[in-house]
């Protein structure tokens, strides 16, 4: 599809450059300096989309007020319409400002979907693929062929300003009953539900495309043809499992691709961020020509790779930029046409046919999987269908001699408005109503960290014995492999161990003592400003230390026993109490210094909602990467209990010192 | 003999004090998974036949997941360390999932945390000491991380669960530590009917 529309424009802007270049402007005569508007118009045009894009994403998040009711995204797409209808009026010529199908899928998109790949939570993915995969193509499929024959059938009772034939309409509907990722995560990434509900819309939202796009070509083909004929329908049938199994395994082989060379460029550092980038857009592209699914590639692509590179990740603005051309292609084209009872026929049966499958899916998943889906996750995926400009681009990409295609595209802004709008901006209040479990924003403790694994493997164990297959012994089975052949192959320094990953243990055990340093550190500060200013009233003491040093002293006096413990004069243990806490306060401002090389470097989550929840929507926080925290962990725990020592009201029993 | 056997055996899970919902599809799946472990055809189960099967022998935690099944199901008779096709369903049955409305929810969710504290407690004294808990984490991830980080790892932890700070978690320590796991959906295996 995309490359009928690529070719065409290709041809178009070349001929338009081409003319902007040789038309040399003949001037009377010679200027110091010209206005060369001509010939650097069209990217500049779309580079101050792009800021314009960013710099209102950037006000909406100083508009607290509005922000709390809107999401992000209706409110660009409320700019775009505004500035749209701006343009229209003062007559600036249409072609600058429009969105074009092949603009927004090959250079807009991949870069969401990459991301929106690389920050899926792998494990709840794993342990959710059934529901995933339930959601993302039956109910794909049901909801594009209810709401298809509906409107058909609805067609002999009311007259709609166009006629359409079966086909016409079930590739509308195909492309309406798409979820769609970018719209979720601009709405989801705000409200922080909990994990297992994200994973779940998340996951239908992108690997629905196989199924949308695929319909969306196969009515398109179907209504070109007179008469199809059996062989077409198995064929249609079959590029269903082509399409999408097609584009995972592009996907895989991108990632191992990517993964192996950033493996073996580690000479040339510069090299590895651009395989990061270069190649899985190559995959995407790859995919498209082959009429693969470009976004379960790109998507698996990030996923997978996940775990082999830790790079650097470009934050991307595209999401802003998609919302704000949509509302202004909205106002820019010129062949709309409204029709209340069509508009709202199909808001109607989006929305109950959505509730309708996803109940029956639920239904069916609760028999068979541990965990269930209650009936308020039930509502939250229902409600949560939300549809976003992949909808409109594959509708601006109807043919022209579709005579409802004007019907159709202004129905389907209009659908997307009402979900970003309405739906987006009541989730909510109405997640903070139903009281839906959110994000757990506490550190994992140690225990949870620790146990969880634990947990999985005993389960693994248990289902081996009674000889079933569950889900922990396929994920151990998979992380088996995983360890043994994938990563060794993959990644730089990776020895093949028996015992299995700790990272997330480790990694939680440091973030855990580094949260301790701080404490402690930001405590004895605190203790020596007031030290300090203690000292400027009274210049009898001679080290800032002195006073928490005679308060210390006098717990130990009073803890009996202590002479045989501490057998020093007080002068020595003054002055060992100087020399290390003037190491404590070295080995703070290592730390850090270590936690703040983090940030920006290789500090970041590899998990999304993990990491929107912890600044803001689009910021990136640093978060401690074991690996390089791991060989600089000081032992505090000594530190950590002295200090408990001198805040505690009980005598403590004896005290260690650490030369 | 075979159909008398299940008669027999549902008819005394349902007497059992421990009300286990498993009902006759069930037993007979598992009864043929019973035989089928029972290599030698002796009727009950050995340590050697569950360590044979293929995803304990690489599962790091195996041979502890094979000792609790054993000290669970036969904590009578400790000293025979055999398993007959009863006790083998009692154990399985603490991993059935666990119906929320039901009145016996909270005995499921004690007897599966039971499962995973004597997992643990490797000489059965009612407590996890320090050394315990290093032994299973070392056999989890030992070969990753430095000795001195894993004594930091199970210090660190034992610490958060310890509460009355005396180096070591009860079965009440543990249970209030695993308060926040959603243990119920984490231990449960669906038997397929």
């Amino acid at each position: 599809m995309l490359h009928f529309l690529f070719s065409a424009l290709l041809e178009d802007q070349e001929g338009n450059r081409a003319h902007n270049l040789t038309a040399e402007y003949r001037q009377q005569r010679v200027h110091a300096a010209d206005l060369r508007w001509q010939s650097t118009s069209a990217p500049f045009i779309y580079v101050s989309w792009l800021f314009l894009a960013c710099i209102a994403k950037l006000l909406f998040t100083r508009a607290t007020s509005l922000t709390k009711i809107f999401p992000d995204s209706s409110l660009l797409i409320a700019l775009g319409l505004a500035i749209g209808s701006f343009l229209e009026q003062s007559q600036v010529s249409k072609a600058h400002f429009t969105l074009e199908s092949h603009l927004f899928f090959l250079y807009l998109l991949p870069p969401i979907i990459f991301e929106a790949g690389y920050f899926m939570p792998n494990r709840a993915f794993f342990k959710n693929w059934d529901s995933i995969l339930l959601f993302s193509v039956v109910g794909t499929l049901f909801n594009a062929l209810a709401i298809g024959f509906s409107l058909h059938f609805l067609s002999g009772f009311i007259t709609f300003a166009h006629e359409f034939t079966i086909f016409e309409i079930l590739q509308f509907s195909s492309l309406i009953s798409a979820v769609d990722p970018v719209a979720v995560i601009a709405v989801f990434e705000e409200i922080h539900v909990n994990d297992f509900i994200f994973v779940n819309i998340f996951g239908e939202a992108l690997f629905n495309d196989g199924v949308t796009v695929v319909l969306f070509n196969l009515f398109k083909q179907f209504s070109w043809l007179d008469e199809p004929q059996a062989v077409d329908y198995v064929a249609g049938t079959a590029s269903f499992f082509v399409v999408s199994i097609g584009g995972l395994i592009v996907g895989l082989l991108a990632a191992f691709l990517t993964a192996i060379l950033t493996k073996y460029s580690d000479h040339v550092l510069i090299l590895a961020p651009c395989f990061i980038m270069l190649v899985p857009y190559m995959g995407f592209l790859a995919a498209e020509t082959l009429s693969l699914s470009p976004i379960i590639a790109i998507a698996v692509c990030g996923m997978v790779m996940k775990q082999y590179i830790k790079g650097n990740m470009m934050s991307s603005s595209s999401e802003a930029v998609i919302f704000l051309f949509l509302g202004l292609s909205a106002m820019a084209k010129s062949d709309m046409q409204w029709d209340t009872a069509f508009v709202s026929l199909t808001i109607l049966l989006c929305i109950v046919v959505r509730t309708i499958g996803v109940i029956v899916q639920c239904a069916l998943l609760n028999r068979f999987r541990g965990k269930a889906f209650s009936m308020v996750d039930q509502f939250i995926l229902s409600y949560g269908g939300l549809r976003g400009a992949i909808a409109f681009g594959l509708a601006s990409s109807i043919s022209s001699s579709v005579p409802a295609k004007g019907m159709f595209l202004t129905t389907t802004i209009a659908v997307i408005c009402f979900t970003v709008f309405l739906q987006g901006s009541t989730i909510r209040p109405l997640v903070n109503y139903l009281k839906v479990e959110t994000k757990n924003p506490d550190d994992p403790t140690m225990t949870e960290a620790v146990y969880s694994k634990y947990l999985d493997y005993v389960i693994a164990g248990i289902e081996g014995i009674a000889g079933q297959k569950g889900h922990a012994s396929v994920a151990h089975g998979f992380e088996r492999f995983n360890n043994n052949v994938l990563c060794p192959i993959l990644m730089k320094n990776h020895s093949k161990t028996r015992n299995f990953d700790a990272t997330k243990i480790v990694r939680a055990y440091s973030k855990l003592t580094l949260r301790d340093a701080m404490n402690l550190s930001s405590k004895w500060q605190n203790n020596k400003i007031a030290a300090i200013s203690r000292q400027q009233q009274s210049h009898v003491l001679p080290t800032t230390l002195r006073l928490p040093f005679e308060h210390w002293l006098k717990e130990l006096k009073a803890c009996p026993g202590h002479e045989t413990a501490c057998p020093l004069s007080q002068p020595h243990m003054a002055a060992l109490f100087g020399i290390f806490s003037n190491m404590l306060d070295k080995r703070m401002k290592e730390m850090q210094d270590v936690l703040a090389s983090q940030h920006g470097d290789e500090g970041f989550c590899d998990d999304y909602n993990t990491q929107t929840q912890r600044v803001g929507p689009s910021s990136r926080a640093a978060d401690v990467d074991s690996a390089q925290v791991r060989h600089s962990i000081p032992d505090l725990s000594h530190f950590s209990s002295i200090d408990e020592r001198t805040e505690r009201e009980s005598h403590p029993k004896h005290v260690q010192f650490i030369v | 003999m075979q159909f008398l056997f299940d008669c027999d055996c549902t008819q005394e899970m349902n007497k059992s004090t421990n009300i286990i919902a498993v009902n006759r599809n069930q037993i007979v799946r598992l009864y043929s998974r019973f035989l089928s472990l029972d290599k030698k055809g002796q009727g009950f189960l050995e340590r050697e036949d569950l360590m044979n099967v293929p995803e304990l022998a690489v599962n790091p935690l195996g041979d502890r997941i094979v000792d609790a099944f054993f000290t669970l199901a036969g904590d009578e008779l400790e000293s025979e360390k055999r398993l007959n096709f009863r006790q083998f369903v009692r154990v399985l049955a603490f991993f059935q999932p666990i119906d929320r409305s039901k009145k016996n929810s909270l005995n499921g969710r004690t007897d599966k945390l039971k499962f995973a504290f004597i997992m643990y407690d490797l000489n059965k004294n009612g407590y996890i000491t320090r050394e315990e808990f290093k032994v299973i984490l070392n056999s989890m991830v030992g070969a990753n991380i430095t000795t001195d980080q894993l004594d930091k790892i199970a210090d660190r932890t034992i610490e958060e669960a310890d509460v009355d700070h005396d180096g070591r978690i009860s079965f009440d320590e543990f249970c209030k530590a695993m308060e926040k796991t959603d243990i119920e959906e984490k231990m449960s295996i669906r038997f397929l009917n």
